[in-house]
């Protein structure tokens, strides 16, 4: 169990989900549905706040990757994310969602630069990788402002309620990042 | 790993999981390999000696899923290895095999390839087949395309090998749609 909190400023905060917040994850998926179906698998087998509960205990006991954190902006819950981590090849797997509401202000970009940064610094990982659908500009759009290389399209590469979609991978090394980030 | 794996591949050859029995043939293969095999899989710096080779066997538990931790053999002989992993997405399979040099060119990780993803469309409801190989491994790769799996892009440094070095992957990609109209 590898838990995080940042407090990213103006009112942002990631931190990883305590069985406290299962209610509030339900909550605001629930409020999203619509939002989240086209992309999100776990969208329709979340049914109640037991479901969360349960996804929220499978992170708490997950002995390497950091799967389950929340993306809270003056306290409310705006989304999720998490970072898979394979040690075998050291490389990481970032995955992210958020709120319709929430969307438009730059959340998730400054959460996954905030996970990169540990990923690359703490971590040791030599690799991030991110897989958004190939229709899901806005996903993508993130990998784009991260710096990202778009790797390919891996064909029904995501798994949704309604079948499979293509899915684009980005990646990016360890040295690209430092590079990055002594310009930015 | 899924102990009632056994196929056979024709011409003596099957394809098998590893019992304990085989720790010190997989042991002797690997080292005999070495130089070769470390070009593309990190895990022969973890084969100092047969009791690291049990130790993997053991680790190999039957989950009833995944189609790994099998060896290719000819007659008595150890050729090589051969997977079908079935892991994080239970309908996503990835390849992975390697094969001792006086065994190459007589086709057998492609026989070995092709009846273990049929196995894997079939049996186990797998939607997608991957594999990953070494942008340089040009073997692997003509394994791919003989396997009808199509090119999906290049993975920078997404490859761990021996030595604590990294080299580029190309990911090649199929569904079973395309597969049923190979077969």
């Amino acid at each position: 169990m590898n838990q995080i909190y940042w407090d990213l400023g103006d009112g942002i905060v990631v931190r990883s989900y305590t069985l406290d917040d299962a209610q509030a994850l339900y909550d605001v998926i629930d409020a999203n549905r619509d939002h989240l179906r086209p992309w999100m698998i776990w969208e329709h087998t979340t049914k109640s706040a037991e479901d969360t509960r349960t996804f929220i205990q499978s992170c708490l006991d997950e002995p390497v990757s950091i799967e389950g954190n929340g993306i809270w902006v003056d306290g409310e819950l705006a989304g999720g994310i998490g970072l898979d981590i394979d040690s075998l090849s050291n490389s990481g797997e970032i995955g992210y969602w958020l709120a319709k509401d929430h969307e438009g202000r730059g959340l998730v970009t400054r959460a996954c630069e905030r996970f990169f940064d540990m990923a690359f610094d703490e971590l040791g990982l030599h690799r991030m990788e991110l897989q958004a659908a190939a229709g899901n500009m806005r996903s993508r759009a993130v990998a784009q402002r991260l710096g990202m290389r778009e790797e390919g399209t891996w064909r029904d590469g995501i798994r949704v309620a309604d079948g499979y979609l293509d899915s684009v991978g980005y990646g990016i090394l360890e040295d690209e990042w430092r590079a990055r980030r002594v310009r930015a | 790993m899924r102990p009632d794996l056994h196929i056979e591949l024709g011409g003596g050859a099957v394809v098998r999981p590893y019992t304990p029995a085989d720790a010190e043939a997989l042991y002797a293969l690997i080292d005999g390999n070495r130089v070769r095999l470390a070009r593309w899989f990190h895990w022969v710096d973890d084969a100092t000696d047969a009791s690291s080779q049990a130790a993997y066997i053991e680790s190999r538990v039957d989950d009833g899923r995944s189609l790994d931790g099998n060896g290719i053999w000819v007659g008595d002989d150890l050729a090589g290895g051969c997977d079908l992993v079935i892991g994080g997405s239970d309908d996503v399979g990835e390849l992975g095999f390697w094969l001792d040099e006086a065994f190459v060119g007589r086709g057998l990780v492609t026989r070995a390839a092709q009846a273990l993803m049929a196995r894997g469309y079939e049996s186990e409801g797998l939607h997608r087949i991957q594999l990953r190989a070494g942008v340089d491994n040009l073997r692997s790769r003509a394994v791919a395309k003989r396997l009808g799996m199509r090119e999906e892009g290049v993975l920078k440094g997404a490859g761990k090998v021996g030595g604590g070095l990294y080299v580029d992957l190309v990911i090649y990609g199929q569904i079973v749609d395309d597969w049923r109209k190979t077969v």
